[in-house]
């Protein structure tokens, strides 16, 4: 990589040439040093108080006893943590988008094709607006790997910077081959079985075109092979010298991109996707590939296996039980991470999928409070997306050498209302602006009208064998509740979130000699009334009252 | 707020549906006993019992010893049939199932989803067992799935071991269809029954190009040669000229079935089963000559002009003269009362009872490849059962419950019905007004 | 020689039925049916029992009933039942599907009140024929689209002309009350929803403007006025509560909605469709709305119980509402009996599946007077089978309508006759 000094000079000279754009990009990095840091190195290593030493876009020092070099300048971060800068493992911002308007079924779409440009570069068609770069930085995300919306052979990836200076943002391309069993519009294949047939020919076809050209090289004499651009592109990931980003999200489109997988011997693969993942933990553990997780929630009527529990689900004018249900199944939809990386899997996290990419800080607090780990929620956002992107060795910790991709956070960076005051991008400092703190105040104030749902309560499940007494203690508030639920049956932890005058807490409960359940339960305050649901896995919903008992509990509810 | 009624009302018996679902059909031994037993093999025994082991049936008989420890259900005034198996359904399809943009493409497979309730239904309606087609949108369609019931298990452990492979051919209006309407870039051949047939040749002929060449490939057994280009499509092809895909053609009229089997004798191989075929009746002679099989609706007609001459009479006729005949659904609707379906065959052209409930059992067993393993009651086969609270020809019939390799997948007593979700909204109403 | 000899056979056999199918509507005469088990509808089973048919009527039903020189019919071992209803469908004014020009059924525009369905029958409709020789004698036949389709007639299956047919020339009017697309499980878009709200309040608005208008319109001509506008003088009848109106309704919301809106207009509504009729039965029962059920050989929804459609008649039975059955379709409303089959299956009494496919549809569009029941002095419309006809099993072996006994043969008996007598190997 060139050395920024340099990148500098040229970038003046070029600047100079052009004639004054709207922006001015920002002057490239020299020299700082941020002091006073509480410094996460990497996800469990924390220097408590530090310094970072950035130079020439590289991190230089990292420590505690850091001496701070004259001719940096001195930032001072107290108070604040800095972080590695997150990478969005999948993004498909300021991409081209593959999934076109009309078409279908023997009509036209409108534009032209780009579902099968297997050797289209993902870094070549890269084209954010400043804008867009602008709000990733304001989210932390300083890395994305760059991945096509849709189509079948889409193109391949790329990882990117997302700075605003003249330099080039890509820091690798040609990472890996998109496949996704995509359907091409008003065209074959059309359906995903099509699909499926189409992915394995144009295996089979590079494969071919492969061996014939050998051949023909080995003896000119013999017949000359056509050539195809695209049945060329694929050799590398027919060979496994490319690896593959295979893509599946909900539970049978995993089941149906591992079977093409395992079919065509694909080795060197990444899933991307999993949205159901949490339903197909063991294949994926079978599978023994690392996940890309989209944090694109699906909503309760598009996960799988939603028409298993609607043939028995009661059915009235009015039901909010079916609400509830709706809310739970959600609930565990956002687990989805979280279980993945309890079962080992290596997980990156990323927007693909997403309406809104930077959103992804607030997406990824909530797959924390539905049960992720922070420590893994950062891993999945730093150390493991640098592997698969193969820039592990610049990106992804706050070490020596490393390009100085750093964010200064005033609280926890998955905390969503803790400000981000710095971003540095290979050296280069943007200071956030100020809405993002704007933002929070009014947060802050909406938590505030909240009602505290905090004491114990004390209540009854209407089960069916009768009403069954129980106890509930909650802590806490806004997006971190904790509780315990206490009956007969024994005992439940539960953590979840409160939203308004509305709680969600979950755990799991263990039946005597049985396997454990997930168990959630939704309900809405009302001064110290309290109604909702108690669901367990695979149930339709029992309701639950209760009253809070702890005397003057409710005395921190604001009045309006 | 609201007290809501009826989910509260419901809780007890939600609760016990769910538990019967989320719990996996246990594997049980299970004795009918009592029942009305409906064999289609051996006739039909009053007071019998069907002792079920290990998935399948173990016994049948009327002095059949029940071994002890055994689950006993009493099947007193109970019809006891072999499971219903549909022989042309489009349910549980994941992704679309006409992959209508080309005119020839055998080498997609019919991928299965789990979660379609229409499974859950069937089983209600007592079938087990199901030919899941692709649509008939083009001369040469996907390949099918046979599938059994398995409500609740994952999509994998739906397929029916042992079934053929089936291919889905198609004739007449719907494959000429697509390019009438389409856009002139998107338009496609064939748009007659004329050149619907020459499609077809022409691709058997590259079909058998194709072989030929692997063939010769093979046969070389040169290393240092280069295979031939693996086609999907050629090599699905020639699967079917070798007889290792069997064919089910969409057809409706008398020349399109003469000329489908004509095509298929020249190039030496036999379309295993006409699909629809509601003129069946007219080129009876010449199908049962082929050696076709026939799946048919029992008495639609008039939805279209190349189903204007069906007639219900078409299944006896073909039945008599010596062709396999079964009846389908192809509708999610018909598929929960096949036994109406199949009873229609007693109405037109004086079927027996026994050669109508074979429709919905043994001769779709035949068609799908499997009558070795289920269609009938006997001793050995697949314990694939429904029962009925009455003969199932009878109007006042239902089933009561479905069982899938002997277990039960099905259960009225169990399940929600309309009678249980009222009768807990009243009980509920009631402690409501007490209070 | 042989196959000849065959040929011949068929031909004799076939031929005169050909005939008589082409020939006339039914044979004109006396007829006694003697000896048959007969189902009244009118609330007796009779054993042993004569039925005699002259002049169109049935004259006499007893033990002893019997007319000199009428055509005599065994009916030993045979049951009579009165004629079947089917009470929805496009019979006569739709033939083949796929083609428009045999699906003439709606007109233009969506205030059609001034259409009728009785003008545009088909006499020799295939539909009509092979529907009636299930011993489904009567359907309404009724036009689509728009909000007020037109009028529905009640028709007879065979006949000379449609003024021959017509049991009802105006049997209800086919009103769609305007209605909500669903938006189920939160589809999320309240703009969509909103908007989509206010359009069909503002169609409902529009609706009750247009029958406030005929009530007044209506009042002005009793009082003398002479000037006509044909809409609202076809309107008149409705507003008067002389007609009723089929009113598609199948949610509660919507039910609900159309029982209150019959109320405000002085309207005799009957509910068409009726989906989740029996989430309201208290309500139809007390206001005494019957229901034209849709197609029992229909899916519920999707969050509703596997036997939902099935159950419902039962259901329907219990609280008191009454109800009649229809297939909704032209080709194979023969199968209107075995839709009720469905029900009995699931819970309704096979007394009341009957009634539901007889007198209870003449009751609801004011023809109980002239068919639904056996009975002296009714219109002779009326089968002999051998069995329950909700039995598929059970065969209709005569058949009556206006008291001509109409051919049992029919497009399909032809061809099946033509290709049954193929011989072997030609």
């Amino acid at each position: 990589m060139m050395r920024s000094a340099l990148a500098a000079t040229l970038v003046v000279g070029v600047v100079s040439a052009v004639p004054a754009s709207a922006q001015a990009p920002p002057t490239p990095p020299d020299h700082y040093a941020l002091t006073n840091a509480r410094i996460v190195v990497a996800p469990g290593r924390v220097i408590e108080r530090g310094t970072v030493v950035v130079r020439d876009g590289r991190i230089v020092a990292v420590g505690e006893r850091v001496s701070v070099p004259a001719a940096a300048i001195q930032v001072d971060a107290s108070g604040h943590n800095v972080y590695a800068g997150l990478i969005d493992a999948a993004s498909s911002v300021g991409l081209p988008s593959v999934v076109r308007q009309g078409g279908g079924f023997g009509r036209a779409a409108d534009d032209e094709a780009q579902e099968v440009m297997p050797g289209r570069e993902a870094a070549d068609v890269w084209a954010p607006s400043d804008n867009e770069l602008a709000q990733l930085r304001a989210a932390g995300v300083t890395t994305l790997g760059l991945a096509f919306n849709g189509g079948i052979f889409p193109g391949r990836i790329a990882a990117v910077s997302t700075g605003s200076t003249n330099r080039s943002p890509v820091l690798r391309a040609g990472i890996a081959q998109q496949v996704l069993l995509g359907r091409r519009r008003g065209g074959y294949p059309g359906t995903l079985m099509a699909s499926i047939a189409y992915v394995k020919q144009s295996f089979y076809d590079a494969q071919h075109g492969m061996r014939a050209r050998q051949a023909w090289e080995r003896q000119p004499s013999g017949p000359r092979p056509d050539y195809s651009p695209d049945t060329r592109a694929l050799e590398p990931a027919v060979t496994g010298a490319l690896p593959v980003w295979l893509h599946g999200s909900t539970e049978r489109e995993l089941d149906n991109i591992t079977r093409v997988a395992s079919d065509l011997a694909v080795r060197n693969f990444t899933v991307v996707g999993a949205q159901e993942g949490w339903r197909r933990i063991d294949l994926l553990r079978r599978v023994g590939a690392p996940v890309i997780v989209s944090l694109e929630f699906p909503t309760a009527n598009q996960i799988s296996g939603r028409s298993f529990e609607l043939h028995v689900a009661p059915v009235t004018g009015e039901d909010h039980a079916a609400a509830r249900a709706d809310s739970a199944a959600v609930f565990e939809a956002r687990g989805n991470a979280g279980a993945l990386a309890r079962a080992g899997i290596p997980i990156a996290l990323s927007s693909y999928g997403m309406n809104s990419p930077v959103r992804l800080r607030a997406h990824v607090r909530a797959a924390i409070d539905a049960g992720l780990s922070p420590d893994d929620a950062l891993r999945a956002l730093t150390v493991t997306p640098a592997r698969l992107l193969g820039i592990e060795s610049v990106a992804g910790t706050i070490e020596t050498g490393k390009m100085a991709n750093l964010v200064v956070v005033r609280g926890d960076i998955f905390d969503t209302d803790a400000p981000i005051r710095d971003v540095f991008l290979e050296g280069v400092r943007y200071q956030i602006p100020a809405p993002a703190q704007q933002q929070r105040g009014a947060s802050a104030r909406a938590d505030a009208a909240a009602p505290s749902v905090t004491g114990e309560w004390v209540g009854e499940v209407d089960s069916p064998t009768g009403l069954m007494q129980f106890s509930l203690v909650i802590d806490g508030g806004g997006e971190n509740l904790t509780g315990r639920m206490s009956s007969d049956m024994g005992s439940i932890a539960l953590s979840g979130m409160q939203s308004g005058s509305d709680i969600t807490l979950s755990g799991t409960w263990t039946p005597p000699g049985g396997t454990a359940l997930a168990v959630t339960v939704t309900g809405r305050i009302t001064g110290d009334d309290l109604r909702g649901t108690i669901t367990a896995q695979g149930m339709s919903p029992f309701e639950i009252t209760a009253r809070r008992q702890t005397p003057g509990a409710a005395i921190q509810e604001v009045s309006r | 707020m609201i007290r809501r009624r009826i989910g509260r009302a419901g809780a007890g018996m939600v609760l016990t549906a769910a538990f019967a679902l989320a719990a996996p059909v246990a594997a049980q031994d299970i004795a009918i006993r009592n029942a009305t037993v409906i064999t289609i093999a051996n006739g039909t025994m009053e007071n019998a019992t069907v002792v079920i082991r290990d998935g399948k049936i173990a016994a049948v008989g009327r002095d059949v010893q029940i071994p002890s420890g055994i689950r006993v259900i009493d099947g007193t005034g109970r019809y006891v049939m072999p499971g219903i198996i549909d022989a042309h359904s489009h349910m549980a399809i994941e992704g679309g199932i006409n992959e209508g943009s080309e005119s020839v493409t055998p080498e997609v497979i019919i991928p299965v989803r789990d979660d379609d309730q229409t499974i859950y239904r069937a089983l209600a309606g007592g079938v087990t067992s199901a030919l899941l087609l692709h649509g008939s949108a083009n001369t040469i369609g996907g390949q099918g799935a046979v599938i059994k019931m398995r409500w609740g298990q994952p999509a994998d452990s739906l397929h029916f071991e042992g079934a053929h492979r089936i291919v889905k051919f198609a004739l007449g209006e719907n494959v000429t269809r697509a390019s009438s309407s389409a856009p002139d870039s998107l338009r496609r051949f064939p748009k007659s029954r004329m050149g619907v047939e020459q499609t077809l040749r022409w691709w058997f002929t590259q079909a058998q190009e194709y072989a030929a060449e692997w063939q010769a490939y093979d046969a070389r057994r040169d290393r240092n040669a280069v295979p031939p280009r693996r086609d999907l499509r050629l090599e699905a092809l020639a699967d079917i000229l070798s007889g290792e895909i069997k064919v089910h053609a969409h057809s409706y009229r008398g020349d399109e079935i003469l000329m489908l089997m004509r095509v298929a004798e020249d190039f030496g191989f036999r379309i295993n089963t006409f699909q629809h075929v509601l003129e069946g009746y007219k080129v009876a002679d010449e199908m049962a000559a082929h050696g076709a099989m026939a799946s048919t609706f029992a008495d639609n007609w008039g939805y279209k002009v190349e189903a204007n001459d069906a007639i219900p009479h078409n299944m006896a006729i073909m039945a008599d003269r010596g062709i396999v005949v079964s009846v389908n659904s192809d509708s999610g609707e018909r598929v929960r009362r096949m036994y109406q379906e199949a009873a229609i065959g007693m109405k037109y052209g004086g079927m027996s009872e026994n050669e109508a409930l074979k429709m919905i059992t043994l001769n779709p067993a035949m068609q799908l490849g499997v009558d070795n393993l289920v269609g009938t009651i006997e001793v050995g086969k697949q314990a694939d059962i429904a029962i009925f609270s009455a003969h199932p020809f009878a109007p006042e019939t239902h089933v009561e419950m479905t069982l899938v390799d002997g277990k039960v997948y099905f259960d009225r007593n169990e399940a929600m019905t309309l009678r249980k979700l009222i009768d807990g909204a009243r009980s509920i109403t009631t402690t409501e007004d007490d209070r | 020689m042989r196959t000849a000899a065959l040929v011949l056979a068929a031909l004799t056999v076939a031929a005169p039925a050909v005939l008589t199918a082409q020939a006339t509507p039914g044979q004109e005469g006396t007829f006694v049916i003697r000896g048959a088990t007969v189902w009244t509808g009118a609330g007796q089973t009779l054993q042993n029992t004569n039925v005699v048919i002259r002049d169109g009527r049935i004259e006499a039903v007893g033990p002893n009933a019997t007319a000199a020189g009428a055509i005599e019919i065994d009916g030993r071992g045979r049951f009579v039942y009165p004629g079947m209803i089917d009470a929805f469908t496009p019979l006569g004014l739709s033939e083949t599907g796929g083609i428009s020009t045999m699906n003439l059924r709606s007109e233009m525009g969506e205030y059609n009140p001034h259409m009728r369905a009785v003008v545009a029958i088909n006499v020799d409709s295939d539909m009509m024929a092979i529907t009636r020789a299930n011993g489904v004698t009567t359907a309404i036949t009724a036009p689509s689209g728009g909000v007020i389709s037109g009028q529905a007639a009640l028709v007879n299956m065979a006949g000379w002309t449609w003024e021959d047919m017509a049991v009802k020339q105006t049997a209800a009017f086919v009103l769609n009350y305007p209605r909500q697309p669903s938006f189920r499980f939160g589809g999320g878009n309240p703009a969509a929803e909103r908007a989509a709200g206010e359009r069909v309040a503002g169609q409902i608005r529009e609706l009750k403007t247009v029958l406030s208008t005929a009530r007044a319109y209506d009042q002005q001509r009793a009082a003398g006025s002479d000037q006509t506008d044909l809409m609202y003088e076809a309107l008149r009848p409705l507003v008067r509560g002389e007609v009723p109106a089929l009113v598609s309704a199948d949610t509660e919301d919507q039910i609900r909605e159309v029982v209150e809106f019959g109320r405000e207009f002085g309207i005799r509504v009957i509910i068409n469709g009726g989906r989740d009729a029996w989430k309201v039965r208290d309500l139809l029962a007390q206001n005494d709305v019957p229901v034209v059920l849709g197609s029992i050989q229909s899916t519920p929804a999707s969050d509703a119980p596997y036997d939902a459609v099935f159950a419902q008649p039962g259901v329907l039975h219990e609280a008191g509402v009454k109800f009649a059955f229809s297939t909704g379709g032209g080709a194979n409303a023969r199968h209107v009996p075995f839709h009720a089959a469905l029900a009995v299956g699931y819970g309704l009494p096979k007394e009341a599946a009957l009634r539901a496919l007889t007198i209870w549809p003449a009751e609801m569009f004011g023809a109980a007077d002239q068919i639904g029941t056996i009975e002296a002095g009714k219109v002779a419309n009326l089968f002999v089978a051998t069995g329950d006809p909700l039995d598929i099993r059970t065969q209709v072996s005569e058949l009556f309508i206006k008291g001509r006994r109409v051919p049992m043969d029919d497009r399909q008996t032809r061809l099946y006759e033509k290709y049954n007598a193929r011989p072997a190997g030609n």
